[in-house]
């Protein structure tokens, strides 16, 4: 029987309602597990480069271990995804756009925590502004935009 | 002996080594599933983005060829699967099926060719990288065929269309570097690059 033809017929014999909350329940999961994990990326990877900023702790060593921890746990929960959703399955395509959709939310949180926590860290009239992200080394975030705002006007 | 009995002779070979052990059953089982190999690569691509000071720009236009290779492999697969169905191998031969049952065709190997655009794209642009994504994808193909639900041809396949969509987007980036360029310049204006 062919794949799609055999497809319509398994489907035919299930509750659509549950499938649907199964669906999104696994979507959310992949979605949750992609933030984290981007984040902890983020974190790692300024923390590597200076890029003091967007760094959730000031000191180094304690952002390379937070950011291993939540790695490690997210890695280790998609390795174990099987055994946890053994019909829960979230499809190539849609997998791309959640996976997109927790990086945009990784640095939308990254940006907002990170400006939160460092703002009274960094003075805003320090120096002029570098472009890129080593423009984030001594200031963060909001305080580079309103900088580059400012500037602007 | 032709080409589909060599595919499958291999398949052969590679899935009978499971259900021997069960840790490594389980092992397989936990790289074959089709989210930890990837989700892995796009975290890598995402260091590689942040990156070193020196290289930045560089690899970031590694990871904008990784991310276009990864997206229009995706479409070559579905245009693939759309003309031809290859059953799967458990449907064919006697396989050990050491997980779920897939419903879409066997050729190409959906995540594979996914993984092998991406791991070809940051490849060209760099080799360390490059070469710990490539074998990674290398170790999720195998695992694919060891569970049973791919032929090893179409793992093959999927690293050959991989590299051929990166390959025209290296020629395409090389012709619109400066277009590139001022993508990568608008990104770093908003401290996103």
């Amino acid at each position: 029987m062919p794949y799609n033809k055999l497809l319509v017929y398994d489907l035919h014999c299930f509750d659509f309602k549950q499938i649907l909350l199964d669906m999104f329940e696994v979507a959310l999961e992949y979605y949750g597990l992609a933030v984290l994990a981007s984040i902890a990326t983020i974190q790692a990877a300024a923390s590597y480069n200076n890029i003091n900023g967007i760094t959730f702790f000031k000191n180094r060593s304690f952002n390379y271990l937070f950011s291993a921890i939540i790695i490690i746990t997210c890695l280790g929960a998609l390795l174990t995804w099987n055994w946890r959703n053994p019909i829960g399955m979230v499809e190539g395509a849609q997998q791309f756009y959640i996976f997109m959709l927790g990086l945009i939310s990784a640095i939308a949180a990254t940006a907002i925590i990170s400006s939160i926590i460092n703002h009274s860290r960094f003075n805003t009239n320090q120096e002029p502004l570098e472009a890129g992200l080593e423009g984030l080394r001594e200031r963060t975030f909001y305080q580079a935009i309103t900088l580059l705002l400012r500037s602007n006007k | 002996m032709t080409w589909p009995g060599l595919d499958s002779n291999l398949f052969l070979w590679i899935n009978g080594l499971s259900g021997q052990f069960s840790f490594a059953d389980n092992i397989m089982r936990a790289i074959a599933n089709d989210y930890f190999a990837i989700v892995t690569s796009c975290l890598i691509m995402m260091a590689l983005w942040v990156g070193i000071r020196s290289k930045r720009r560089h690899n970031q236009k590694g990871v904008m060829l990784a991310s276009a290779s990864l997206g229009t492999s995706q479409g070559m697969v579905e245009l693939i699967n759309s003309i031809y169905m290859r059953p799967r191998p458990f449907d064919e031969l006697d396989a050990n099926l050491v997980f779920y049952t897939p419903t879409d065709p066997s050729f190409p190997s959906n995540s594979a060719t996914v993984l092998f655009a991406l791991a070809w794209g940051i490849f060209l642009f760099n080799r360390k990288a490059g070469a710990v994504l490539l074998a990674l994808a290398a170790i999720h193909g195998f695992s694919r065929v060891y569970v049973g639900v791919h032929y090893p041809l179409d793992i093959l396949g999927g690293a050959i269309i991989g590299l051929m969509v990166a390959l025209f987007f290296l020629v395409l980036f090389k012709l619109l570097d400066p277009v590139v360029n001022r993508l990568i310049n608008l990104l770093r204006l908003f401290y996103l690059a």
